[in-house]
């Protein structure tokens, strides 16, 4: 399976760091090499073209003076043991051709003009070089020679540089893996432990695990020491924190155990009052049957209106007992929730309120189809 | 072809024919330069140090080409001197015989003899004659030879850079036999 550079170890990271590093710096330094040398054996071709040019200008000086241009021709012939040379020619005074050497047919010079002040010239346009040199005889120019020449040279010293660096850039990262497998478990082990550590205190949560740093740099023992007081910390923090939760957990049962207790008492007294209110509330509503049913020829309208009210008053009496003794069970039993519409309630309420005092004048407007529902037990909202 | 059509025909060919006549030196022209550069090449004797004429023996139209070449070349300056007797002209640096010359070569290298003088001709044989150095007509350009065994006898010395030009360098080879 392929690895991510973000999964390696630490380890394998300074390993291929130390041969990243050596790889860019011999690289660099065989760029550098490889720059020098090529201007300095430009430089030298240079120098000894111009060399070459001197002494063919001063070997034909004779030549030229009595027109012997098969002995300017064998002079300029010499160049054909310089390797770079590709062309020659000697020019006269009157810029005339006196003596011309090709290499090959193709190879034609492309003459310049020496500047004025100058007897001798040169020009550069990569690997190729033009050489001129007037040739003086006795204090007056009596010709031209050009000599244009190839760095061939150059070509052989980029793959010598190429082929010596290849090599030493593999013999040093050999080395540099060798030597980075020694020296990184001197280095990385220890962070590794470290890792290895932290690793086993994340998972088994035991942060009374320390980490033993044995033989190490001080940075090591630093980060060592600071892991440890972390741990140690983490520890500490950790224990209060175990202890506040265990306080405040016997603290809730405790609050319970009361909340429950004042409920438990809270619903015998509520079933007690309920149950007591039934008896006397079941005799009053027994004779107010028995009254509404008998003589009932002799009862004027308001005494028979008074016996409805008192009617309707004890079934309210009676629900609103049920509903107590419903209300002081739901802490067991639960609320069974039904849909009320709150406007209906209201007008309800407000009705009762309107026969229990007459001589009050309240003008209050609700609206019957007031939409807004709420979700309680079926005889809870007269209770409002 | 009318008179005038042909007058100006004939003028334009004279023109034509001097330009390139201008263009390539004349014999005589390449005769004196090569006098004028024998003279470069040679070291005569502290004693003849200052020297440094030019002598022409007999009648010859090259002293004429030689003092023109003279006013052209300021910086190069050499005595032109005409002689009839080559006893006269024994203080010169080179001596130049013409073809007016060529009956009595040999009286005037002998009158020379002992003197620091390169002596210079082209008539044929001079240097079996014992002349120094010959003027030869080789493939239309003027060649020379040399006559080391002459040059020996006097005190002047001459530079392997003339020599290297020279057809040929030898006392014994026949004029007649050259490349």
């Amino acid at each position: 399976m392929k690895t991510s550079s973000r999964q390696r170890s630490i380890a394998a990271r300074l390993t291929w760091m130390n041969v990243l590093v050596i790889g860019i710096a011999l690289i660099l330094a065989y760029v550098s090499f490889f720059a020098y040398n090529l201007i300095a054996y430009r430089e030298a071709t240079i120098n000894s073209l111009t060399g070459e040019a001197q002494i063919i200008g001063e070997n034909s000086v004779s030549a030229i003076l009595f027109d012997d241009r098969a002995t300017a021709q064998a002079t300029l012939s010499a160049l054909s043991s310089s390797r770079d040379v590709d062309a020659a020619a000697i020019y006269t005074q009157q810029n005339v051709p006196f003596a011309l050497y090709a290499r090959s047919s193709t190879d034609i010079i492309q003459l310049r003009p020496i500047p004025a002040k100058l007897t001798l010239a040169y020009w550069t346009h990569w690997e190729s070089i033009l050489i001129g040199s007037r040739i003086v005889f006795q204090g007056k120019q009596i010709g031209i020679v050009y000599i244009q020449a190839h760095l061939y040279g150059l070509h052989v010293q980029i793959v010598r540089y190429a082929a010596i660096a290849g090599a030493i850039l593999l013999v040093c990262m050999g080395v540099a893996l060798l030597v980075g497998s020694i020296f990184r478990r001197m280095l990385a082990q220890p962070i590794v432990s470290i890792s290895e550590t932290a690793r086993m205190v994340t998972r088994y949560r035991d942060y009374s695990l320390r980490f033993s740093p044995g033989e190490s740099y001080s940075e090591m023992q630093l980060l060592t020491v600071a892991f440890n007081e972390m741990l140690a910390e983490i520890q500490q923090r950790d224990k209060a924190l175990a202890q506040s939760k265990d306080k405040l957990e016997l603290r809730v049962s405790e609050r319970t155990a009361e909340l429950v207790a004042a409920n438990k008492e809270l619903e015998a007294f509520s079933y007690t009052v309920a149950h007591d209110l039934r008896g006397p509330l079941d005799t009053i509503s027994g004779i107010n049957y028995i009254i509404q049913h008998s003589e009932e020829q002799s009862r004027d309208d308001r005494s028979r209106q008074m016996l409805g009210r008192l009617g309707t008053s004890i079934t309210e009496m009676t629900n609103l007992i049920d509903d107590l003794l419903n209300l002081s069970r739901s802490t067991s039993i639960g609320l069974h929730l039904v849909q009320q519409n709150i406007g209906l309630l209201a007008s309800t309420i407000l009705e009762r309120l309107a026969e229990a005092e007459p001589e009050r004048q309240v003008e209050i407007t609700v609206h019957k189809k007031l939409l807004c529902q709420c979700r309680c037990g079926p005889h809870a909202g007269r209770h409002a | 072809m009318s008179p005038l059509v042909f007058s100006c025909l004939f003028v334009f060919l004279f023109v034509l024919q001097n330009t390139c006549a201008e263009e390539r030196p004349t014999e005589d022209g390449v005769k004196a330069a090569y006098l004028y550069n024998f003279g470069k090449f040679m070291r005569h004797p502290e004693a003849d140090a200052g020297k440094n004429d030019i002598c022409i023996l007999g009648r010859n139209t090259i002293a004429k080409v030689l003092e023109d070449s003279k006013s052209s070349d300021k910086g190069d300056a050499h005595p032109i001197r005409n002689y009839d007797k080559a006893a006269d002209a024994r203080n010169c640096e080179i001596v130049y015989m013409g073809a007016s010359e060529s009956e009595h070569i040999e009286k005037d290298l002998a009158a020379l003899q002992g003197s620091n003088v390169l002596t210079v001709s082209d008539v044929p044989q001079f240097l079996e004659k014992g002349g120094m150095i010959q003027l030869l007509l080789q493939n239309n350009r003027i060649r020379f030879a040399v006559n080391l065994d002459a040059v020996g006898r006097t005190n002047i010395q001459l530079s392997s850079e003339l020599l290297k030009v020279a057809v040929y360098v030898n006392s014994s080879a026949r004029t007649e036999d050259k490349p």
